[in-house]
């Protein structure tokens, strides 16, 4: 930890006296369930032990098959818009006609990774589809990755729409 | 004793640590104390019998009572009520039977025998402070498994964004990370909360599969 919280109080339970009502809804509101999305297969598989290690090459045998490499491409902005979108659309269609559930994760994770892409390095949203919970969606997903996959989603996700949200980038699709 | 081999099936957690013998009862005791002393007192303060002492004080004497009582764990999974109505129930024998020593101690000037009442709704006001409560208790679980995960400072980041408004590029400053990475790691903080709460209820007597439906029962009681 490179930095303290600034008050005595900071970062401390309070007391249930010490609790303000809207506070205490506002924790309650987290304890809720969310439906099961598709990008929390795809979370499970990236938190089973070689899930870190498994995404590379599940890209680059898979969706990406022949296009580059991930870390070039994606994370490092060599793709542009265009081929943000082919790597998207790519990976969708890989979805579709996945054999088997590692084909499946790895379409859905190329899917993601581009419309993260897109977002971070060219500032264009890719997707109209899942615009409504792209930002939570990005912010789950980034949690379960490995450097530096994790810091293009992440910063991705913060320029997302959140939920409820009509902000946000022009959706191309 | 087989009287006190508790049914597991009804409620997992107390279930198990009753059955684990004087230790597990020990921290069954400390927790009960821990998330429901709080609800247990807001009750008490709205009793007309509040004159029978410090509220410390009374709510030790309840839970000292009442948990060294082998069956009454068992009694509460037979009523099928939730835990925390069952104890402000038991909490108000215990008020009445603690006015009846009362009495044989004083003069007959206490004799009326009148019954507890609560200015107000008891039920509307032990929820409330049992929703404060067990986000509380929640907290401090959640941290635990933070710290003991090596996730502190996600679960400080957590906790100052949520609690005192903390924005994210701030806390990032403070903890070395930019906004991006504390949002995440929030997040992961936000799962380890949103379990513990989910257990706490749980160990409430809520079924698994209606806990969603007994939060949103919580977040209305307490109108926010």
């Amino acid at each position: 930890m490179t930095g303290k919280p600034s008050s005595e109080s900071a970062g401390k339970t309070p007391w249930p006296q010490d609790m303000s009502m809207e506070k205490a809804s506002l924790f309650l509101r987290l304890g809720m369930s969310a439906p099961r999305r598709p990008v929390d297969d795809l979370i499970d598989r990236l938190n089973q032990p070689d899930g870190k290690r498994w995404l590379p090459g599940a890209l680059e045998d898979g969706p990406m098959r022949g296009m580059g490499t991930p870390l070039d491409l994606l994370v490092n902005g060599k793709a542009t818009v265009q081929q943000c979108m082919l790597i998207k659309d790519h990976s969708k269609v890989f979805v579709r006609k996945a054999m088997d559930n590692e084909a499946k994760m790895a379409g859905i994770a190329g899917y993601f990774l581009a419309i993260a892409a897109g977002l971070r390095h060219h500032g264009v949203l890719l997707t109209a589809r899942e615009r409504a919970g792209l930002r939570d969606i990005l912010l789950d997903l980034a949690e379960a990755l490995a450097e530096p996959y994790r810091a293009l989603v992440s910063q991705a996700a913060l320029s997302a729409p959140a939920a409820g949200s009509a902000a946000g980038n022009q959706p191309k699709d | 004793m087989a009287s006190d081999v508790f049914p597991a099936t009804l409620n997992t957690w107390i279930g198990g640590e009753l059955n684990r013998g004087s230790s597990g009862r020990l921290k069954v005791n400390q927790y009960l104390m821990s998330t429901y002393a709080w609800p247990l007192r807001v009750y008490y303060l709205g009793t007309n019998l509040r004159w029978l002492g410090e509220p410390d004080d009374v709510i030790g004497g309840f839970f000292a009572s009442r948990l060294a009582q082998g069956e009454f764990f068992g009694k509460w999974q037979a009523s099928g009520i939730r835990l925390r109505r069952w104890l402000m129930n038991s909490f108000s024998y215990y008020l009445m039977e603690m006015r009846r020593e009362h009495r044989k101690q004083r003069t007959a000037v206490e004799a009326i025998d009148e019954p507890v009442t609560f200015s107000g709704d008891p039920n509307a006001a032990l929820d409330q402070a049992a929703a404060v409560a067990f986000v509380r208790q929640a907290m401090l679980e959640a941290q635990k498994v933070c710290e003991s995960d090596d996730l502190g400072d996600h679960w400080q980041i957590f906790l100052r964004h949520h609690l005192e408004g903390a924005p994210f590029a701030d806390l990032g400053k403070e903890y070395g990370v930019d906004a991006a990475r504390a949002t995440v790691m929030a997040r992961t903080a936000t799962r380890k909360f949103r379990a513990a709460l989910r257990d706490v209820l749980e160990r409430d007597g809520v079924a698994p599969e209606r806990i969603d439906e007994e939060i949103q029962m919580l977040v209305k009681e307490i109108g926010s």
